[in-house]
């Protein structure tokens, strides 16, 4: 037996009816168009804040600008478009009545949600893969360490797998295409848009004097995403023990993933109702367990970094945002690169000038 | 090894309040074609999908060679070939490699898959159509394709859910062909219709199933007299009044519905040859002055469909 016959049975299947036709072709060029496009854009407005403002922009603040543009907006995009690579994995099976002869097969329910999560994540990774040329047209203009770099990459890599699994979770869950769609990007819309509303909206009524705690942004991916390549870094986005909020993300997103995939696992086979047994309470207990230890190593944050005023809540500054961290610098032209960047002394932040 | 394949036992299976089989037995004999046979909601389906492990009966036992269905799907998958009533296929793949997806997941080493790919094609006649793809296959080849399917793996046994439903007149025959032709490679065939005439021709056993219990089970030649047993139509002609006639014959054993039909009664009756004796005695008794009393021989499709209503629950 060769390498290809131990390889999942749904996997090949998968890659090889993905990869054809125009349509993977026209969703890796969208994809690079949008994530370049605002990439371009993004360097444009800041090489000309030099010119509005007279002030002196270092090459490694568009490094650091251009890869947040790139790896902020290719999370966007990962939210919007991975779901819809799992999304009807299952109940796309159902309606297509394929479902019952691939239930006859040998294939066990856990094969059946590897080979389709793993179709999934082999068509997410060429996407972000596809990416990679920007991001070294980034690096062209330093600003940024290969641990920014490598942080930002694990938070998008995260959020690939949990979305991805979220939605197979919800189309092996609902059997219904439509349903699993409003399920999955409601609880997106829940976790990005609707939680930064009622961050900000909560914070406001609580206490309109004080930053929400650093915990209550470990649910939100662009947030961390964010925070991982060091945009938003101040004591207000630091949990417990002087973490910052990505790492409580990584944590919330390994549950969430956890749980996705027992519920996908136990709901992929119907021949059986599901009874909620002892093995589905392990699980629950080991979700739970991550949370409570996660929430116990930054939930006392709040209170520590109650002073402290977070980005989000922040009143409106000239400075711009990617100023919030001290920047390496490197002169156009002779790009210092994201390994040799930690080296160089910070530039002061650029004065208004009469 | 045992004279039967596969043997079901008491197999039950309830949707909420419907009852989709009730009691179910069975015996299949190695290399038999056996026909499944009901309306549309009898539970021939249901009936085949628990057989194929994909769903789970609420009582019951199910052995093929003598062996329990338990947890170990993977020999059972390894012992059925399950072709369901509405099959889909995958459209963005060719017909060589929708047969190839099916034999990875069976872990055929890749030499014997491309070999068994190729001799499945040829059965089906399908080997020009390698390289097409299976949506633009035409509904009679995707169904000789999902046979195929079904074979992939050189199974014992077939289950094949209303094989012949979509399929033209052509199509039809050239199926019943592949299905003799399985046959004689020696494999022993499951296969359900409503139609009972179309499996008359093919199979060597069948089982009527109503309202998911079964009704008669057999060969062609046993079953008829089942049949009749079960269901007989009378005709009865009077010189009284048939409204009075009627509504002294629903009152009776026996009886099942009696309707006019010109100036005669037709009587649906469940009974045997001294049940419709006791019957006429009764008439005459009452006082009616019968002109004539006598059985409408039915043909075997007759008998099925008056004993298979056709009512689901």
């Amino acid at each position: 037996m060769n390498m290809t016959d131990r390889l999942n049975p749904l996997l090949v299947k998968d890659v090889r009816s993905r990869m054809r036709g125009g349509r993977s072709f026209l969703m890796l060029s969208f994809f690079l168009l949008f994530a370049g496009g605002i990439s371009y854009l993004v360097y444009q407005s800041t090489a000309s804040i030099s010119s509005y403002d007279f002030a002196i922009v270092s090459s490694g603040r568009i490094g650091q600008s251009v890869l947040a543009a790139l790896l902020v907006t290719s999370h966007i995009l990962v939210l919007l478009i991975v779901p819809l690579l799992t999304l009807n994995a299952v109940s796309g099976e159902v309606e297509r009545k394929t479902y019952d002869m691939l239930l006859a097969t040998p294939l066990s329910p856990r094969q059946i949600v590897d080979g389709k999560i793993g179709g999934a994540l082999a068509f997410a990774a060429l996407l972000l893969f596809g990416v990679l040329p920007l991001v070294s047209i980034a690096s062209f203009f330093g600003g940024f360490t290969l641990a920014d770099f490598g942080n930002g990459v694990l938070v998008l890599l995260m959020t690939v797998i949990c979305v991805a699994l979220l939605g197979l979770a919800a189309s092996a869950l609902f059997r219904r295409t439509a349903l699993a769609v409003l399920v999955t990007y409601g609880i997106i819309l829940s976790l990005t848009l609707v939680h930064m509303f009622v961050v900000v909206s909560g914070a406001s009524l609580l206490n309109p004097n004080h930053a929400p705690p650093a915990w209550w942004f470990i649910f939100n991916p662009v947030v961390a995403q964010l925070n991982s390549i060091g945009v938003i870094h101040d004591k207000a986005m630091l949990l417990a023990g002087g973490r910052p909020v990505w790492y409580g993300y990584m944590l919330f997103a390994l549950a969430l993933s956890l749980l996705s995939y027992i519920v996908a696992w136990r709901a992929v086979r119907q021949r059986q109702r599901w009874h909620f047994g002892r093995r589905d309470w392990l699980v629950v207990v080991v979700a739970l367990l991550i949370l409570v230890v996660a929430g116990a190593l930054f939930a006392v944050s709040g209170s520590g970094q109650a002073n402290a005023t977070s980005p989000a809540m922040a009143k409106p500054t000239p400075v711009p945002m990617y100023y919030a961290k001290p920047m390496p610098t490197a002169l156009p032209g002779h790009g210092t690169g994201a390994g040799t960047s930690a080296a160089v002394t910070p530039l002061p932040l650029p004065t208004l000038q009469p | 090894m045992s004279d039967s394949v596969l043997q079901v036992r008491h197999l039950t299976k309830h949707y909420g309040k419907i009852k989709a089989l009730e009691q179910l037995d069975l015996d299949l004999p190695r290399g038999s074609v056996f026909g499944l046979v009901g309306p549309n909601g009898a539970g021939k389906t249901t009936a085949l999908r628990i057989i194929a492990g994909v769903l789970e009966p609420d009582a019951g036992e199910i052995m093929i060679d003598g062996r329990l269905l338990d947890g170990d799907h993977t020999y059972w998958a390894a012992k059925i070939g399950y072709m369901p009533d509405f099959f889909g296929v995958y459209p963005d793949l060719m017909a060589w490699e929708y047969l190839d997806f099916f034999a990875r997941t069976y872990r055929l080493p890749a030499v014997q898959r491309a070999r068994r790919i190729d001799e499945l094609l040829e059965l089906v006649d399908l080997t020009e159509k390698k390289y097409t793809f299976v949506q633009a296959l035409s509904r009679g080849m995707q169904q000789r394709l999902c046979l195929a399917r079904a074979l992939v793996h050189d199974p014992e046994l077939l289950l094949l859910d209303e094989p012949a439903s979509g399929l033209d007149p052509r199509a039809r025959v050239a199926f019943r062909t592949l299905v003799k032709r399985l046959q004689q490679l020696g494999k022993t065939i499951f296969v359900s219709s409503h139609i009972l005439l179309e499996l008359a021709e093919i199979c060597d056993q069948v089982a009527i199933l109503e309202k998911g219990e079964l009704k008669a089970a057999g060969t062609m030649a046993e079953i008829e007299p089942q049949l009749t047993k079960q269901h007989r139509t009378l005709r009865v002609r009077s010189l009284d009044e048939l409204s009075s006639l009627q509504a002294f014959l629903v009152q009776q054993d026996g009886v099942l519905s009696v309707r006019q039909d010109g100036d005669c009664l037709e009587i649906d009756f469940g009974g045997d040859e001294a049940a419709i004796a006791t019957l006429l005695q009764r008439v005459v008794a009452a006082g009616f002055r019968l002109l004539s009393f006598h059985e409408i021989s039915s043909n075997l499709e007759d008998l099925y469909l008056q004993l298979t209503k056709g009512e689901t629950q």
